[in-house]
């Protein structure tokens, strides 16, 4: 214990002693670490699993049902048509199954004095969207009745619209309609956004509000992501029985028993769709469960993913770097070095005080590098506007930024101190 | 207290060999002061390196105060270099910004005493060469002989059972010189075993036994007549 | 210069070497493929966009009120909005849009001749041709000029007709750009011809629609005259203004518009050229980053480069020393210390080659990136020499403070 204080005595002792020196080797560490940090920071989030507890019993539904009869079209679609996702919701094998697809309404509590609406995005769905998502409830509960007025609210906007409190009961205006509150989520962070991760939407904020799909289309609301169609429409409440494909689907499946049910079931539709004439693919229905849909929606950036990689070797070059300084740095202190050696010090002890004073180093690297990192993630974020507040510095990272700060450390230390503690004791005194 | 027996120390390069010793024969008993001295290029320095630990060699058998030094690993050669061996060196090697404690402190800290047993040691070894009250000095603001006898009181500090001297006197004027000659003398008579290299010849004719290196082997030339002190001064 | 004796020094000090060597080299290769990126990035910026981008404004908007579900009224507010919009000072002309060029996707249909029959099969890029629609001026609003045939007319609207439920009764009349018309008309001129999407009455110029699509599908596009009125669709105004005016109409676009009708959300409203620059931010992003992080491996490099030539004097001071001794002038001595630095510039710029293709192929794997060409490449050796000599100066010039009386002491 007298030793390990009397090291880091000396270290400190040295790192005062070359201050131009350490303060080279510090800086250069700590950028290659901060730079790597700030992209580990949005890469973590990026590839984190938005709901571990399930996410390889949720399933994105793709299926094959485009109607035309030409070209290659047997690519699977995740966006159904009404008819198929209908189709969907109607089969008990899954635990829970959802439909959705994302609006945008402007709504004000009718209560309120003010005329101005909000906007709110909105999630046009089924009852089994807020049990298949785990959405956290803080007031009420989900509707009941899927042609009901009513809706459950996200914590925004029941901030924005009463002030955070519990607002159930109370009703809402949109489009000159009154819709009553039954549920008000708990805050709701979902990294990435896995029932909605096609059209590079997998990081954007959760809804802010979510109604029964049926109202939805009865009352013509918008359809604000892909829509693809073969035929002319001009609401959304004409998509039910036209061959308009914008819903996605999602089911639960927890046993790979109700899997391959469920597969059998949508193949056997589309079989049946062929039989019909609709369309004269090979069936190709596919289940992708949260992590495979993630990844097949490249939810992990291509160019993040190639800056990472300019960061490691960024990183390895500042480890080059503080590796020679050290080795410069163990040169010059040979003499004393020898001199301890020839006084009674070991190699081990030699490479142990080495090895705290890199500890030492490593210690103050991280802070550097913690620092420099956020600022470098805030201008990350600031060049790419789409993942902003996606990422921050939390403690984990910090934990894994101290860590890695005191390893690069180590390892620049490494050989030049094992240089230096088998130097040849004899020629270096006199 | 210091066997050597027929010890052989080869330098190698890629196309010659050099036999720094061979057949090197030394007996020092305890409380013995004995002056090396030889031509430069004798061996003087290798046989010193060896004797302190700090080189190794390649054929013969090494006992330094009953422990057979042959085989050792570098934890125990260390340990042993930690305990029993004092070194003094001709440019004193004190390390600048350290001052005069810290710079005695250094061996005692790899031997793991205290900081109450070190403070004690320190001091007396201090007082031994009459600079105590130096203790917060930078050595930079000492002279080359105040200098010299810091090193040797932290060759002392450690209680060593030798003291290896490498031309102790070698970058001091003559007056500092015999300051520091006299120190040695009179740790010698308290009983340290003291082996001291030396080119001066006046200074090897004032200490009890001589050896001369020629060649990498020994000759033993206890043939002068021990001074007193007093004489050479 | 004795290359023999700077190779055995470097040698000597091997593993320093190999560590400088390394880095430089990966520098090298960095430099490359971030210029390779930025270039790119540029490259994407400045592809001509064939319309009047520097004068122009673009507000984009969603009604809030259910009242917008009437197309009458809706229609009344949208007449109103332009109207207002013309009337302001430095606007030339303003139309609405159901989409906007520059994009990414947007609203799109397949296009053929009305007499191909179904089942056979189009290009690809004929699938999903950009159908747009604005007023008789959506073009020469955008500063488009009709080539052939001419441009619409108010007697072109549709509008009417569409919304009294004569859909399937009418046939419009469209304007489409020369590289639709040549693709779907490769022979013969599609002017007069009539497409699925009505009568081919004039030709446009082609522009830019949707940057990132390849080759001529870019520059599709079909306008027909019509006011598309839903609610919950975001609708789309472009001014076209007088030159040096954008700046002064971005800033009333907005009470201009809320004045005729308070019950709107005005989503966006910016100039058509930042509307471009917003369209590559990523890549102008990632170009930026790319930069930021070469800066930083070269300034590494610099310190490396220094600390390298620090390290090597400090180690061989007493041979410089005996060259001054022996008559070598600080000049020589510089220029020992330097063509060092030189030579591992050199053996860098070699492995360079190595670095910069690895680099170039491990960055392929996850993004489009062009192969480095070897202009780029001596550039950037040029780069690393500069940074390596200004590196390697001060302590060459510390060299040349070493006396030769250093020759005569023992160490």
């Amino acid at each position: 214990m007298e030793m390990l204080i009397y090291y880091i005595k000396l270290s400190i002792h040295n790192i005062k002693r070359h201050t131009l020196f350490f303060t080279l080797m510090i800086t250069t560490l700590a950028l290659g670490i901060a730079v790597l940090l700030a992209n580990l920071a949005i890469l973590k989030v990026m590839s984190s699993d938005p709901i571990p507890q399930k996410s390889d019993k949720i399933f994105s539904v793709n299926m094959t049902t485009w109607p035309e009869t030409k070209g290659d079209n047997s690519e699977p679609l995740h966006i159904l048509r009404y008819r198929d996702a209908m189709h969907i919701l109607k089969s008990d094998i899954p635990t829970y199954s959802l439909i959705h697809y994302e609006s945008n309404v402007y709504t004000r509590a009718v209560e309120s004095k003010s005329l101005s609406r909000f906007g709110a995005t909105t999630r046009a769905t089924t009852q089994a969207f807020f049990q298949l998502t785990n959405a956290p409830f803080e007031y009420g509960q989900s509707w009941e009745n899927e042609n009901a007025f009513e809706v459950v609210i996200g914590a925004d906007l029941n901030q924005k619209l009463f002030g955070g409190i519990n607002s159930v009961g109370k009703n809402i205006e949109i489009d000159n309609k009154l819709f009553r509150i039954v549920g008000v989520l708990k805050p709701w962070h979902l990294k990435p956004l896995f029932y909605h991760a096609s059209e590079r939407r997998a990081f954007n904020k959760t809804d802010d509000l979510f109604a029964p799909i049926e109202v939805a289309l009865d009352n013509s609301w918008g359809i604000g992501a892909r829509a693809s169609s073969t035929e002319m429409y001009n609401a959304s409440s004409e998509t039910r029985e036209k061959n308009v494909f914008y819903l996605q689907a999602f089911v639960q499946l927890d046993t790979q028993q109700q899997k391959t049910e469920f597969q059998n079931y949508l193949d056997s539709y589309s079989q049946s769709l062929k039989d019909a004439g609709e369309h004269p693919f090979d069936i190709n229905n596919k289940l992708y469960n949260v992590n495979e849909w993630l990844t097949k929606n490249k939810v992990v950036d291509d160019k993040i993913l190639a800056f990472a990689l300019a960061t490691l070797l960024f990183l390895a070059v500042c480890i080059f770097n503080a590796s020679s300084l050290l080795l410069a740095r163990y040169h010059s202190a040979k003499f004393e070095t020898g001199l301890r050696r020839a006084i009674g010090a070991s190699k081990k002890q030699i490479f142990l005080q080495g090895s705290i004073e890199s500890i030492i180093i490593g210690t103050i690297c991280a802070f550097f590098s913690i620092v420099i990192g956020w600022i470098f993630l805030k201008l990350s974020l600031s060049l790419f506007p789409y993942l902003t507040d996606i990422a921050n510095f939390d403690m984990q990272l910090m934990i894994m930024g101290i860590c890695i700060a005191i390893a690069t450390s180590f390892i620049s230390a490494l050989y030049p101190l094992i240089r230096a503690s088998n130097s040849n004791i004899s020629s270096e005194i006199k | 207290m210091l066997k050597m027996n027929s010890i052989s120390r080869i330098f190698r390069t890629d196309t010659i060999q050099t036999h720094a010793l061979r057949d090197f024969n030394l007996n020092v008993t305890e409380g013995e002061f004995v002056a090396v001295t030889g031509p430069s290029g004798s061996g003087k320095s290798t046989f010193l390196n060896v004797a302190g630990l700090l080189d190794t060699f390649d054929g013969g058998s090494y006992e330094l105060d009953g422990v057979n030094v042959k085989g050792l690993s570098d934890d125990e050669l260390s340990h042993l270099r930690n305990e029993k061996i004092g070194f003094i060196f001709q440019s004193y090697n004190l390390i600048p910004d350290f001052n005069i404690f810290d710079n005695v402190d250094m061996p005692l800290r790899y031997r793991g005493f205290n900081a109450k047993e070190r403070k004690r040691r320190i001091e007396s070894a201090l007082e031994l060469v009459g600079l105590a009250s130096r203790q917060k000095y930078l050595p930079s603001q000492l002279s080359g002989g105040q200098q010299q006898r810091i090193a040797i009181a932290r060759a002392l500090a450690g209680e060593p059972k030798i003291l290896l001297a490498d031309e102790p006197t070698g970058n001091l004027d003559s007056l500092m010189a015999r300051q520091v000659m006299e120190l040695l003398h009179s740790l010698n008579e308290q009983g340290s075993t003291i082996i001291m290299v030396t080119h001066d010849p006046d200074q090897a004719r004032a200490i009890k036994r001589n050896v001369q290196v020629i060649d990498g082997q020994i000759t033993d030339m206890s043939i002068y007549a021990p001074l007193t002190s007093a004489q050479t001064a | 210069m004795n290359i023999k004796a700077l190779l055995k020094a470097l040698k000597l000090r091997k593993f320093a070497t190999t560590l400088l060597l390394l880095q430089l080299a990966l520098t090298l290769g960095l430099v490359v493929n971030t210029v390779l990126l930025s270039l790119d990035a540029s490259k994407k910026l400045n592809n001509p966009l064939r319309f009047d981008v520097d004068n122009l404004v673009v507000a984009q908007l969603l009604p809030t009120s259910g009242d917008y579900r009437e197309t009458d009224y809706y229609h009344a507010i949208t007449k109103k909005d332009l109207k207002k919009l013309t009337e302001l000072d430095g606007v030339i002309s303003v139309a609405q849009y159901n989409q906007l060029p520059i994009q990414n996707g947007g609203w799109n249909g397949n296009f053929k001749d009305d007499n191909t029959p179904d089942d056979v099969i189009l290009d690809k890029d004929l699938d999903t041709v950009p159908i747009f629609y604005s007023s008789h001026i959506g073009l020469s609003n955008l500063g488009v000029d009709i080539v052939q045939g001419r441009a619409l007319t108010k007697d072109d609207d549709m509008t009417q007709d569409y919304y009294a439920g004569k859909r399937d009764e009418i046939e419009p009349n469209i304007v489409i750009t020369e590289s639709l018309a040549k693709a779907v008309y490769p022979d013969e001129s599609a002017l007069g011809k009539l497409s699925n999407h009505g009568r081919i009455v004039g030709i446009a110029k082609d522009f830019m629609v949707n940057p990132r699509w390849q080759g001529r599908s870019k520059y599709f596009a079909v306008f027909g005259n019509f006011m598309f009125a839903q609610a919950d669709f975001t609708q789309s105004y472009v001014l076209h203004v007088m030159p040096g005016q954008v700046k002064n109409i971005i800033e009333k676009v907005e009470e201009t518009i809320l004045a005729v009708q308070p019950e709107r959300d005005i989503i966006n409203i910016y100039s058509m050229k930042d509307r471009h620059n917003r369209f590559f931010s990523q890549e102008s992003g990632l170009a930026k980053l790319f930069t930021t992080l070469c800066i930083l491996m070269i300034l590494v490099t610099i310190v490396s480069s220094f600390a390298h030539a620090h390290f090597h004097i400090s180690q061989q001071r007493k041979y410089i020393g005996i060259r001054r001794a022996l008559g070598a002038t600080k000049k020589d001595i510089m220029i020992y210390v330097f063509s060092e630095n030189w030579l591992m510039s050199i053996f860098a710029c070699i492995l360079g080659i190595g670095s910069t293709i690895a680099i170039n192929i491990l960055l392929s794997q996850v993004i489009t990136i062009e192969k480095p060409d070897i202009e780029l490449y001596f550039m950037a050796v040029a780069v690393i020499f500069v940074s390596g000599t200004i590196a390697t100066w001060l302590p060459a010039y510390k060299t040349t403070k070493i006396s030769p009386v250093i020759a005569t002491h023992t160490l």
